[in-house]
């Protein structure tokens, strides 16, 4: 890795979040924070990250960007009046908090650089990176890390992801569905449809590969999202929830956390203990084949079933209220 | 390098500090809170970087990278998008009662 091209990404990080915070258009800004998370992934991978440059690319710069445009485009919003407020004097606005973060910085800085040394491997890393073949039958560490070693800490991340789902659904709850938009022109409709086996293969790929190359549950489910995401935005909200209804999402996501919890508890019933790898009922196979690693094939399944479904019903309950006429609704 | 990385992190850290404290516009501070948070990434992974180390995947022909830290980003990444997601419903819910996105505004709780 070279230190010249780690500082142009550095540098060109830290412009497009200047400009995402000092734009006033907020669109732009958007786009700025998108690009911004686009120059991240790519550190991540100089960074010999695979696994978080590839979760970095799908979900902080696609998915969040997405998300956060369907937000903007939900909101009404009258001209915001100026940013000084009269009863309060000038230095005890943005100068007091630049020199607040000014601050922050510097000490921030100090104490990382004391943290500063040659880094060596502690002993858990270690152990993992060497043993992981023996005691999982998987090739990618990272992925051996989240479903075997910490595969408990994995089922409580998709809680939170199903915690989140519970909540926006709750909040955005209560508008009524009037109509839906016709979608866009004939073209894109048939190049969607050219396209969409081929994103569905390669998040198939990145989903049942995810033990032996960077991917796995999260990334694959996500890209299942996306493409959830483009047939809502290409073909117009009713075809989408005809296609897939929300009542199909919900049996998809609780199916991917029973399914997780059923490969935990048959580990129990084997008496090694929940979420027994190796060590419990199942096999290791040949080292890099599909079927390897034990029941990290069918753990990266649940966690796909279970995000996939999770964030498009997240999109999915942003965008209904788009397609609701203006003011008619109350709640 | 990691003198590079920390000048980074805490350069962008302390940006999205700035947003979250002067902007009074509510997506401004969940870009703040965005900022913030990739700080936190960065500096996880670029601590996670050992020099000549090889990506987690086997078979290695050398010393590797810290394959825990980057377990730990990932499942960073993935509950702060859900955050996001709760944050901008949270801005849609507001922002259908008062017609605005300025923070200021949101006083209804205030006693």
């Amino acid at each position: 890795m070279s230190e010249p091209l780690l500082a142009f990404f550095y540098f060109f990080i830290l412009v497009t979040a200047f400009v995402a915070v000092f734009l006033e258009d907020l669109l732009s800004s958007f786009i700025a924070l998108s690009v911004t998370g686009v120059l991240m992934a790519t550190v991540f991978a100089l960074l010999r990250a695979p696994d978080v440059a590839l979760t970095q690319a799908i979900i902080n710069s696609g998915l969040v960007t997405s998300l956060l445009l369907v937000a903007y485009s939900q909101t009404r919003r009258t001209p915001l009046p100026s940013e000084e407020c009269p009863e309060c004097p000038f230095w005890l606005q943005w100068p007091s908090a630049a020199l607040v973060c000014t601050l922050f910085a510097v000490f921030l800085f100090r104490g990382l650089y004391s943290l500063a040394c040659v880094r060596e491997l502690g002993s858990a890393p270690a152990h993992f990176l060497a043993n992981t073949l023996e005691e999982t039958g998987a090739l990618n560490v990272v992925a051996a890390i989240l479903l075997d070693y910490r595969a408990f800490d994995t089922l409580g991340e998709t809680t939170v992801i199903f915690t989140a789902v519970s909540g926006i659904s709750l909040l955005l709850a209560g508008g009524r569905y009037v109509h839906s938009g016709r979608g866009l022109s004939f073209v894109v409709k048939r190049g969607m449809a050219l396209l969409t086996p081929f994103i569905l293969l390669y998040a198939a790929s990145i989903l049942f590969l995810g033990h032996l190359t960077p991917g796995g549950g999260f990334q694959g489910g996500s890209v299942f999202a996306t493409v959830a995401i483009l047939i809502c935005v290409v073909y117009g909200t009713s075809f989408e929830a005809a296609r897939i209804s929300p009542k199909t999402k919900e049996t998809l996501e609780s199916g991917g956390a029973l399914l997780f919890i059923v490969v935990g508890l048959s580990g129990a019933a084997w008496g090694t203990g929940f979420l027994a790898n190796l060590s419990g009922p199942f096999l290791p196979g040949t080292p890099g084949s599909l079927f390897s690693g034990g029941n990290m094939l069918l753990l990266n399944l649940a966690v796909g079933l279970k995000v996939g479904a999770g964030l498009s019903s997240i999109f999915y309950a942003m965008i209904k209220i788009l397609e609701l006429e203006g003011d008619s609704w109350q709640s | 390098m990691a003198i590079m990385s920390f000048i980074t992190v805490s350069l962008l850290f302390s940006l999205g500090l700035f947003t979250v404290l002067t902007r009074r516009n509510a997506f401004k501070t969940v870009i703040g809170l965005t900022l913030m948070e990739s700080a936190v990434l960065l500096l996880l992974i670029s601590w996670a970087y050992i020099p000549d180390g090889w990506a987690p995947i086997l078979p290695l022909k050398g010393g590797g990278v810290d394959p825990l830290l980057h377990a730990f980003t990932l499942t960073a990444i993935v509950i702060g998008a859900c955050d996001l997601a709760l944050a901008f419903a949270f801005i849609m819910k507001l922002n259908k009662f008062e017609r605005t996105v300025d923070v200021d505004v949101f006083r209804r709780l205030k006693g």
